[in-house]
């Protein structure tokens, strides 16, 4: 087991260096270099003005060497100093090294991905569960096209929507509460969530968490239903049942377990896939995480926050790898001791 | 006469698919007294295993009772509700079904399982797994404390059936169905599983409900007998009876279609002409006229024939045979003259990468034309590989594949010339799985015409397969879900006798078939092989099959030849003791002959030297190198010490 985790490590530090390095070759691209010489400098520098500007800031040395700078594993103008060595740069546009940003950032994100976390995947197992225990039982055509449905629908949509019915003043159920003085304020929930980098309630938390949760739902609660549909069909489930065992216990104690085998590794693939889908949410409710540093880092060129952004994504999609795989070990135990 | 265990009366069950309702069972009645075991045989498709789902009352979501009642210990439990029936199951009835290797949760250890029992019931935990322990104690399972902590993926099929017929026997049922316990396991297991089946059920004296297709195996074990045919009970009384004095003509050919050790040898068994009619499409009168030599057109053919009861036996049949009605045993086949050698296999090797031991560890053998060639073994012991390999399927480790003197080892099939994939061609095991399900079976084999005929006269040569494999030119446009199991076998050959081969390589060609379709096979085997002078290589677990059909045997264990030689030879003494083994395991269908007491093959494995010495009875010191191959007559050879003039 230790083998297995030090290969996977050893594997995902080798998949780092290359995913960094094409990352620092696409934004070092010669056109990208202009259009940074020019934002910093000014726009009407001439083509030899670029050349000394790149020149004395150091880009017109080779690639590679300025790639190990960058690392920390070549010394720079004031020696080893890279991603290594935890100096990651300054941040062209917050003017602030690139470690702080992309904590602050990244600690606003984790709130939402732990939010969304604790809503969804729950919800979808219990919904999949219910679905797949009887195949097309009423039950489960109805949770089945709730599924397809809000998987169906994009983010902006379902956002959109969401913001519609419980968050304006005019339309949706707002007006309405607020007429019969259900609610203190104008909207039942609030459609912006720059005030819960401060202080999360469920207010100004509510709608983001749930626009995610929606789509990511839906997807999970599919494939937990098509684990059980295929799990409950299995001759120990009937052997089961032709033991006397009561249909909850069936389902808790025998089926369960193997239905999440699969969903588990989507799961943990959600994680990654929320870290970079935020983009949409955070943009859309005026959340200052992960997702909006990341556009406002590509918008700006701002090249050191871009390389630790990708550096950061790398690392989560990794180690959610592994630890798919150590659980799908734990799971399955025809998996262990092979 | 003591109240019945279980009481079936005239139960009708019918199966409702999306487009129509499909009538499964037809009056059906059958009794089971106590510590009585009712033998319930049919080919595949009769019903017999609706009649245990319908009993436990799991016929799932399709399924219905039409008519009739089962009352279990006097109780009528049809129509009762899901908690009634949760109460009976597991403590008034069990079953084991036929699937060990899926009936049990991957996903909890054996222990967890089998103390579930005792805990439905009341008990706490640690009394739970004390019961849990002794029930394994009682299967004669090794190791009690190794097996609970166990998963059922580290167990063998022989070992997982044993803990589900514990499993089955922790609640103390009043009766126990048992659902084909056998069919998935090698036949020294099965040997060994009915052997525990009846002291179990001596012991306890409990009622069952034994299904199976194997008339051998339900000679050995149950009181009664009812054969079932198209979803009704043709013919049942004492199992004596049935088998010394059949009175149905089906139950009669059953008996004529099944392989035995006994009588005379080399008489291929008899096919059963046809196929069993699907439920919904039986014939007028008695479902089966159609297939019947004794049936007589107006009478048998005109309306359904009723169940007449004489005492304890019961028959549907206007015209029973009588002693005198059954015809004599044919003529046996005369062996062929030895041809010249086609195919010589020399110290053949197979390494699977990761594994231990060799899945083929040396193997030599010569095959002539015009003989059938059988290699003998349970799984595991290389027979698949060895097939696989000559075929150019998967390449060797070591050694010589001869082809007509050329060796052809080291090509893989698709560079083999033309002439040798030609020459050498294959029957797989499951034709289903063989076939393309999207295409028509006709196009099938009409691809493998086009790959070694020229363009013109093609559409003859495929009229004249189908032809050879007789089967009507008119299934050619059907696809394979379409044919029965027989039907998709006689595609298989079909498409293998496309390219003219000299030698036939049969991979279990009939284990997937019912025994009146597998005599029909194999016989269309052999006169294939006769009219072509082709060498077959028909590798079988069967030992009873073989006797008829080969005129050499080879007997493999664990990649290695245990026994070569002329098959009169190899099954008569001096025996191989793991030729002994397989010989002792073949169930006999005579009721009254005495069974021999099987070894169960369980002990650990022990690394070096001969590789039967875990199962062996007569294992001795020397036992730890391995024996060389002795020959002990002319062409005859065996591996073991104790051979004369070996060791």
């Amino acid at each position: 087991m230790a083998g297995f985790v030090l290969r996977r490590l050893g594997g995902m530090l080798g998949t780092a260096l290359c995913l960094t390095f094409l990352v620092f070759w696409l934004t070092n691209l010669q056109p990208n270099l202009e259009k940074l010489a020019k934002s910093q400098g000014s726009a009407r520098m001439s083509d030899a003005e670029v050349a000394s500007w790149l020149d004395r800031n150091g880009y017109d040395r080779p690639l590679a060497l300025r790639y190990g700078e960058w690392l920390g594993v070549l010394p720079g103008k004031s020696g080893f100093s890279g991603v290594i060595q935890g100096d990651w740069g300054r941040s062209s546009v917050f003017h602030l090294p690139v470690g702080t940003v992309l904590a602050r950032s990244l600690t606003a994100t984790g709130w939402l991905m732990f939010w969304v976390l604790l809503v969804m995947v729950p919800t979808a197992l219990a919904l999949g569960v219910l679905a797949g225990m009887r195949e097309g039982s009423r039950t489960d055509r109805v949770l089945s096209a709730a599924a397809i449905t809000t998987t169906a629908t994009p983010e902006y949509v379902s956002g959109v929507v969401l913001v519609a019915v419980f968050a304006s003043a005019t339309a949706g159920i707002s007006p309405l509460l607020s007429d019969l003085g259900l609610i203190e304020g104008r909207t039942l929930l609030q459609a912006t969530a720059s005030t819960a980098m401060d202080e999360i309630t469920f207010r100004n938390f509510a709608l983001p968490v749930a626009t995610i949760a929606l789509y990511g739902a839906g997807y999970i609660a599919r494939m937990t239903r098509a684990a059980m549909v295929e799990v409950m069909a299995q001759p120990y489930i009937r052997t089961a049942r032709l033991k006397g065992v009561s249909p909850f216990r069936i389902v808790w104690r025998h089926a369960l377990r193997n239905a999440l085998i699969a969903p588990f590794t989507v799961i943990l693939l959600q994680v990654p896939w929320l870290l970079n889908g935020v983009v949409i949410v955070e943009t859309l409710f005026a959340y200052k995480g992960f997702g909006w540093t990341l556009v406002q880092a590509a918008g700006n060129n701002d090249m050191n926050l871009l390389l630790g952004c990708s550096v950061v994504a790398v690392l989560v999609v990794l180690t959610t790898q592994i630890v798919s795989d150590l659980g799908h070990v734990a799971l399955n135990p025809r998996l262990r001791g092979a | 006469m003591t109240d019945p265990v279980l009481d079936i009366r005239d139960l009708g069950v019918a199966f409702t698919t999306r487009s129509r309702t499909v009538a499964a069972l037809r009056d059906l009645s059958c009794r089971i007294g106590p510590a009585e075991v009712l033998g319930l045989v049919g080919e595949s498709g009769s019903g017999k295993s609706t009649v245990a789902l319908a009993i436990m009352g799991a016929l799932g979501p399709g399924g219905r009772v039409t008519a009739g009642s089962i009352r279990f210990q006097g109780r009528e439990i049809l129509g009762l509700p899901e908690r009634a029936l949760r109460s009976i199951r597991g403590r008034g009835i069990a079953m084991v079904g036929q699937e060990p290797m899926s009936a049990l949760n991957p996903t909890m250890r054996i222990g967890a399982q089998l103390a579930e029992v005792p805990m439905l019931h009341g008990a706490p935990r640690a009394q739970a797994l004390a019961l849990a322990r002794q029930a394994l104690a009682e299967v004669d399972l090794p190791d009690p404390d190794r097996m609970l902590a166990s998963w059922p993926h580290q167990l063998s099929g022989g070992q997982l059936q044993r803990i589900a017929i514990a499993m089955a026997l922790l609640a103390r049922p009043a009766l126990l169905i048992l659902d084909e316990p056998t069919t998935a396991l090698d036949v020294t297991v099965e040997a060994g599983i009915v052997d525990l089946l009846k002291r179990l059920g001596r012991r306890h004296g409990m009622a069952a409900l034994f299904i199976s297709h194997n008339l051998g195996l339900v000679a050995g074990i149950c009181d009664r007998l009812s054969v079932l045919y198209a979803g009704e009970v043709v013919e049942s009384g004492p199992v004596a009876a049935m088998f010394h004095r059949p009175r149905h003509p089906y139950t009669n050919a059953l008996l004529r279609a099944l392989p035995r050790l006994d009588g005379p040898p080399r008489q291929p068994p008899e096919p059963l002409p046809g196929s069993q009619p699907l439920a919904d499409d039986r014939p007028a009168g008695c479902s089966f006229a159609p297939r019947c030599a004794h049936a007589r057109p107006g009478l048998c053919d005109h309306q359904p024939v009723p169940l007449t009861v004489t005492g304890d036996s019961a028959l549907r049949c206007l015209r029973p045979l009588d002693r005198a009605d059954t015809p004599a045993p044919t003529a046996p086949r005369p062996p062929p003259a030895p041809g010249r050698v086609v195919l010589r296999v020399e110290d053949l090797v197979k390494h699977h990468g990761g594994m231990a031991n060799p899945a083929v560890a040396g193997v030599s053998f010569d095959a002539r034309a015009g003989e059938t060639l059988a290699i003998v073994g349970e799984s595991g012991c290389g027979k698949s590989t060895l097939a696989r390999m000559v075929m150019g399927l998967d390449g060797a480790t070591g050694g010589r594949i001869l082809l007509d003197g050329q060796d052809i080892q080291h090509l893989p099939v698709e560079r083999r010339p033309a002439a040798a994939i030609s020459a050498l061609q294959m029957v797989f095991q499951n034709p289903s799985d063989t076939l393309n399900p999207a295409r028509t079976v006709g196009a099938q084999v009409m691809r493998a015409v086009e790959l070694f005929h020229p363009p013109q006269g093609r559409a003859e040569r495929l009229a004249s397969l189908f032809e050879q494999v007789r089967l009507s030119p008119a299934l050619a446009r059907r696809k394979p879900a379409q044919l029965s199991g027989g039907q998709r076998q006689r595609i298989g050959i079909a498409r293998a006798l496309a390219a003219e081969p000299r030698i036939l390589v049969a991979d279990e060609p009939v284990s997937a078939l019912d025994t009146g379709v597998q005599a029909a096979v194999v016989a269309l085997l052999l006169d294939l092989q006769r009219q072509r002078g082709a060498t077959l290589i028909f590798i079988s677990h069967d030992l009873a099959l073989v006797r008829h059909l080969a005129d050499r045997v080879m007997v493999m264990y664990r990649g290695l030849v245990m026994e070569i030689g002329p098959t009169e030879a190899v099954l008569a003494p001096p025996f191989h003791p793991y030729t002994q083994a397989l010989l002792a395991a073949v169930p006999v269908p005579d009721p009254t002959v005495p069974r021999p007491r099987v070894p169960a093959a369980f002990g650990p494995e022990i690394p070096g030297g001969c590789p039967f010495q875990a199962g062996c009875p007569m294992r001795e010191g020397r036992c730890a190198s391995l024996p060389p191959l002795v020959t002990v007559a002319p062409g005859h050879l065996i591996r073991c010490h104790r051979t004369p003039g070996g060791g």
